[in-house]
């Protein structure tokens, strides 16, 4: 997170937010295909995607530390699940998977969410007590 | 289309429907399993939904596509029919076979039991889908 320096907290919040919101789509079409045949699931790269959302912005210019880094804006945000297994249909859906995901991210968003609840009262209390 | 205007709910209600209507479909074939005679003619033949779904996104790319699940179209089973020897059948033919539904009961089960579990997964993902939204809006909340 030391990228994310300089950079408001609410600003970062939100976009946290937001792309685990784009998270739970791509996780809900992967149950929802859950049987449909030749299927492969979607996966997203939380991590990259918020990075290339904040870098998006243009709020804040991404540094390459290191040579393996991507580009800002470019980055291969939804992946294809590299699934070790198949159903007779060619379905490659790991319904344990995606609902393990569906909770992981669902923590992640409201936790996300009360911290921006809880930053949004911090403002409110300073306001409050310079009256 | 962007991303953003397609809700995770409706793509999760869209799995319900279909799902739904696989269960429709089983129902049907259930309460059919000993049909001989159909408005086309002959038994009943089993129906089977086939699905069609889209990615939500291209990998590699952040365009959208049409998304969620969808029934493209309902097939008949061609499997060949259950033939059971009964002369005194008003449906038997001339060697004396009733021609019954190819419909295996226990499949039709073990079919019910999948659609079930995987409209169970969709109804999971609209709860956490409300818990966010909830949680969006206690940000606004004074």
């Amino acid at each position: 997170m030391a990228a994310f320096s300089g950079l408001n907290v609410a600003d970062v919040l939100q976009h946290a937010m937001r792309v685990s919101a784009m998270d739970h789509r791509i996780i809900a079409n992967n149950i929802a295909n859950v049987d449909t045949p030749r299927f492969t699931p979607t996966e997203l790269d939380f991590q990259a995607t918020l990075r290339s959302a904040i870098g998006g912005q243009g709020r804040v210019a991404l540094r390459k530390t290191q040579v393996r880094h991507l580009e800002a804006g470019h980055e291969r945000a939804v992946l294809e699940r590299l699934a070790v297994f198949s159903k007779n249909d060619y379905n490659k859906v790991d319904l344990e998977h995606e609902m393990a995901s569906l909770a992981e991210n669902t923590g992640r968003y409201t936790t996300y969410g009360s911290l921006l609840t809880k930053h949004f009262k911090q403002v409110k209390d300073l306001l409050t007590n310079i009256r | 289309m962007n991303l953003n205007s397609i809700s995770a709910r409706d793509i999760a209600v869209s799995a319900l429907k279909a799902q739904r209507t696989r269960i429709n479909l089983i129902a049907n074939n259930i309460a059919n399993a000993e049909t001989t005679r159909t408005p086309e003619g002959g038994a009943f033949r089993r129906q089977l939904a086939v699905f069609r779904g889209e990615h939500l996104q291209t990998p590699g790319t952040l365009r959208a596509a049409r998304t969620g699940v969808s029934i493209q179209e309902i097939v008949e089973d061609t499997a060949p029919m259950r033939r059971v020897y009964d002369p005194s059948h008003p449906d038997a033919a001339e060697d004396g076979y009733v021609e019954y539904p190819n419909i295996d009961l226990a499949v039709e089960m073990v079919d019910l039991v999948s659609a079930q579990r995987s409209y169970d997964a969709s109804v999971a993902v609209v709860v956490s889908d409300k818990r966010m939204t909830q949680k969006a809006l206690e940000i606004i909340q004074p």
